[in-house]
């Protein structure tokens, strides 16, 4: 802590005020196009914005956490075995009907990224609707819609935590969970970091960036020592709450009254899946 | 300079029924007890010349963040060389009104002009405009964390005048000065990562000085610092105001407040618990 | 009504397809101001009535069978030119999933069904309207009588892109290359079935469903007599009457036989003694479930899911339209 701050209260104003202070600066900027801050800028807060945590709310009718990665998975898995395509349409049809109940901006993210997806491999698969197999080209790209769809609508409309925590039921190490977390949280909050310190940038970016390395360089080296320091604050923490390595939680208590039903469901297709894999091809 | 000037002249605020909205030309002058209008301090050392218009003017300003109103018609004018207080509780969007005067974010409806021209995501497209903006206009942050990217004191501070194309003797020279205001000479080779949180702030207050801006805006400048930084920043801040500089500080401190404000801005549904000049935005 | 793959003349496409440009475009404009963001949804669920309507295959003796459209349904609660936008969208979901109707022919089907019907329908239903009294039984019987007329309005147009097709594009031989009915027999085949049967279809599925909207769920539509929101309680009904009718719609598979126009190449080869060359070398489209239903399987499994599957893409596809659209934010 420094004495200079005493000692540099204005004692008179004017005396200590520099020249050029006092003026008015009249600075002009170049025109030229200098986007290199703007356009890494863009990009990145892109990125790290779509890392944001969606805090998916559950209806009456939804599953619990780890039913519902049960269902999920279960679902993914014979859309992914089935070759018969009138199964595949079954799933695809119950897909959308849940699609029409979502939130809006759960269904905004669903849509498209499954829509790109199956839209990707169908152009992948263009070779074979030359050849005349258009028939595989649609069933994989509808596996694909399907499998991609039933995933993130898992995701979004489950809070992250309790996803994580539905991994308890399936007795991976609590320690683990706790890692996940963390790691999860650290991200959003590097992601909020690095949009504070990008932001301070642009602002005083009025000129030519001679050297633009060095200030990305700057950026990122702030975010990792923030992002650090957080880490060693959060375990300094832990320990001071007691924690020793180990991380015992009351056993989970997780499964709803409807969980039966979706239990129920997932068996149904399992059933249509045997039965149709058998019948058509 | 190279602002259009808006085709109209900003309208007088409006005033809503029952609300003692007091413009700044409304308001009685520190020095008029005798009827004669005495001088304005910074007249001494920064004439200020008469402009046609507000140097910062909120005209209808309506900004929601996500369908969440934050500011709602919000009628604001601030002249170059006044000393204005932005009080408000947590929430009543004095963070997004400063990012709003830095051309962060812009309005969904109404308009911010600065120095008369109207900042928007179009004007703001032209990038000499933008960075002339951004050097006008400075920016201290809550978190001066936040703030400082170099790998030293030195490199931080010269960041801006060097981006404006200084000369190198010049930029020494403003880096000097700043470290010197400031009191962070013996600092200039630290990384500023390493500073207390004392020292980071005044060399986040330096990295800004050295861009001379006209306008300077602090996010809550007294958060987190000792009774000794604080002193120091409120004779700073005095300091910068005698030198005719606008300043806009947002802050929950009542005794800066007093010290520094020629009027105050209330946010929201703060109590308006001074006698001094002031107007009410974003009820 | 739907016109399939290779009846009509690319160029003939190609028009009706140009036509429909600026139609939609001025549609779009039409909607976005009258049809506020919260609506848009509620849209989605109409066009759905449009979807299963089209499902519902009544026969005419004679052996070929209609459906009716519900356009000028549409037209009376959102407005003619968000019926115009529904009614294509279900179309194009139609003939692009489902192959009913032809990929190229979409510009003359929207043109028929998504433009004429709903215009000509709401034209002469706000006339009606607007020369008696507003009550239910008023506005039941304009309904009746606007969408009857409208339907025949489109059939007559579609009889008449039949029609030309023949006078205007031969081969050498004199052999017709796309559809081979010229005018004098397609006006009279396809009017006979819309002003009877198919017109009356119509009727039936345009009241009954008004009526049933205005009783049960008031606040469907757009400038509503009842002007309360539109919580998700209040529609209920609705959503219980389309779940109702996709359970119905295999009753559609009943009426065998096609609609008149919609034969199968080697069925109108049969018919008429020769293929067209345009039909026999045509550009086939693959969809998915051409003429709703999986090969191996039984048709009601595939109509269902056809139903089902129709129903979920237009609901998304408009509930998306409404996330898209700015939120309107009050300030005040």
């Amino acid at each position: 802590m420094s004495q200079e701050g005493q000692a540099d209260a204005p004692r008179s104003a004017a005396q200590d005020i520099p020249s050029w202070l006092l003026e008015p600066e009249h600075y002009e900027p170049a025109r030229d196009r200098d986007g290199f801050i703007g356009k890494s800028m863009l990009s990145i807060t892109g990125v790290l914005a779509s890392f944001r945590l969606d805090d998916g709310r559950a209806n009456r009718f939804s599953p619990s956490a780890p039913a519902k990665l049960i269902v999920g998975l279960g679902i993914i898995l014979l859309a992914s075995l089935s070759r018969n395509y009138f199964f595949v349409l079954v799933l695809l049809a119950a897909l959308l009907v849940r699609a029409c109940v979502l939130p809006a901006r759960a269904l905004k993210r669903v849509a498209a990224v499954s829509a790109g997806a199956a839209g990707l491999t169908f152009l992948i698969m263009l070779p074979a609707v030359f050849i005349g197999q258009s028939q595989s080209a649609l069933l994989v790209a509808t596996k694909v819609l399907v499998s991609v769809g039933c995933a993130l609508t898992v995701a979004q409309t489950t809070p992250y935590n309790e996803l994580t925590a539905a991994l308890r039921v399936f007795h991976v190490p609590n320690l683990f969970i706790l890692t996940i977390d963390l790691a999860l949280k650290n991200i959003v909050r590097l992601g909020d970091i690095a949009l504070e310190v990008l932001t301070a940038l642009r602002l005083r970016s009025v000129g030519r960036s001679r050297d633009k390395r060095s200030s990305i360089g700057g950026v990122g080296g702030v975010v990792f020592l923030k992002t650090n320091e957080a880490a060693q604050t959060t375990y300094d923490a832990m320990c001071c709450r007691g924690f020793e390595g180990d991380y015992p939680t009351p056993p989970a208590r997780p499964w709803r009254a409807v969980d039966a039903a979706w239990f129920a469901a997932l068996a149904a297709a399992v059933v249509l899946f045997a039965f149709l894999q058998g019948a058509v091809s | 300079m190279s602002f259009v000037h808006s085709h109209e002249h900003a309208a007088r605020p409006h005033v809503h029924e029952g609300d003692p909205l007091l413009t700044k030309r409304d308001m009685p002058h520190a020095g008029d007890d005798d009827g004669a209008a005495a001088p304005h301090p910074a007249d001494l050392h920064h004439p200020r010349h008469e402009s046609a218009h507000p140097l910062i003017e909120f005209r209808d300003f309506c900004y929601a963040y996500e369908s969440e109103p934050v500011l709602r018609h919000i009628d604001l004018e601030i002249d170059a060389g006044d000393s204005v207080v932005l009080m408000g509780y947590n929430g009543s969007g004095k963070s997004t009104l400063l990012k709003a005067m830095n051309g962060l974010v812009f309005p969904q409806q109404g308009a911010y002009l600065f120095d008369g021209a109207a900042v928007t995501p179009e004007t703001m497209k032209d990038q000499a405009f933008a960075k002339r903006l951004h050097q006008r206009v400075g920016f201290i942050f809550q978190d001066s964390d936040a703030q400082l990217f170099c790998s030293s004191v030195e490199e931080e501070v010269a960041f801006g005048p060097r981006q404006m194309g200084l000369p190198e003797d010049e930029v020494e020279r403003r880096v000097a000065d700043a470290c010197r205001l400031l009191g962070i000479e013996r600092l200039r080779k630290r990384a500023p990562y390493h500073l207390s949180g004392g020292e980071k702030k005044k060399t986040a207050i330096a990295c800004i000085l050295s861009m001379n801006p006209d306008v300077y805006c602090f996010d809550e400048p007294l958060n987190g610092l000792d009774v000794k930084t604080r002193d120091w920043l409120y004779g700073f801040l005095q300091t910068l105001k005698e030198s005719g500089k606008t300043l806009i500080v947002s802050t929950h401190d009542q005794s800066l407040a007093d010290a520094l404000a020629d009027y105050f801005v209330y946010m929201g549904e703060m109590h308006e618990y001074s006698d001094m000049p002031h107007v009410h935005i974003n009820r | 009504m739907h016109i399939p793959e290779n009846y009509l003349s690319p160029s003939t496409c190609g028009v009706f397809g140009l036509a429909m440009i600026p139609i939609w475009a001025h549609a779009i404009k039409k909607v976005r101001a009258t049809v506020p963001r919260e609506k848009m949804p509620l849209l989605g669920v109409a066009a759905a009535f449009c979807f299963l309507a089209m499902m519902f295959n009544i026969p005419l003796p004679g052996g070929t069978t209609g459906h009716a459209v519900c356009g000028t349904l549409i037209a009376i609660l959102f407005g003619p030119w968000a019926a115009t936008i529904a009614v294509s969208i279900a179309l194009i979901i139609q003939a692009v999933f489902f192959g009913d109707g032809g990929i190229l022919a979409i510009g003359a089907n929207c043109f028929n069904m998504a433009f004429v019907l709903p215009l000509v329908g709401f034209g002469i239903y706000s006339f009606i309207v607007g020369r008696t009294k507003k009550t239910l039984v008023s506005e039941l019987a304009a309904a009746g009588v606007a969408s009857y007329v409208a339907i025949n309005a489109a059939a007559l147009c579609a009889a008449i892109e039949f029609g030309v097709q023949p006078l205007l594009f031969t081969d050498a031989a004199g052999q017709a290359l796309y559809c081979p009915y010229p005018l004098w027999i397609s006006v009279p085949a396809m009017m006979v079935g819309h002003l009877t049967i198919f017109g009356a279809a119509e009727v039936v599925f345009t009241v009954g469903i008004l009526a049933f909207v205005r009783k049960a769920a008031p606040s469907f539509g757009v400038e509503t007599a009842v002007d309360k929101p539109t919580g998700a309680k209040a529609l209920t009904p609705v959503y219980v009457l389309v779940a109702a009718l996709v359970a119905l719609t295999p009753l559609g598979l009943l009426a065998e036989g096609d609609a008149w126009g919609e034969w199968s190449t080697e069925d109108l080869a049969e018919m008429v003694g020769y293929t067209p060359v345009g039909l026999g070398d045509g550009w086939e489209w693959s969809s998915f479930m051409p003429d709703y239903s999986i090969g191996g399987l039984p048709d009601i499994a595939g109509y269902l899911l056809s139903a089902v599957i129709g129903v979920a893409l237009l609901v998304i596809v408009f509930r998306l339209v409404a996330a898209a659209m700015k939120p309107s934010v009050s300030f005040d």
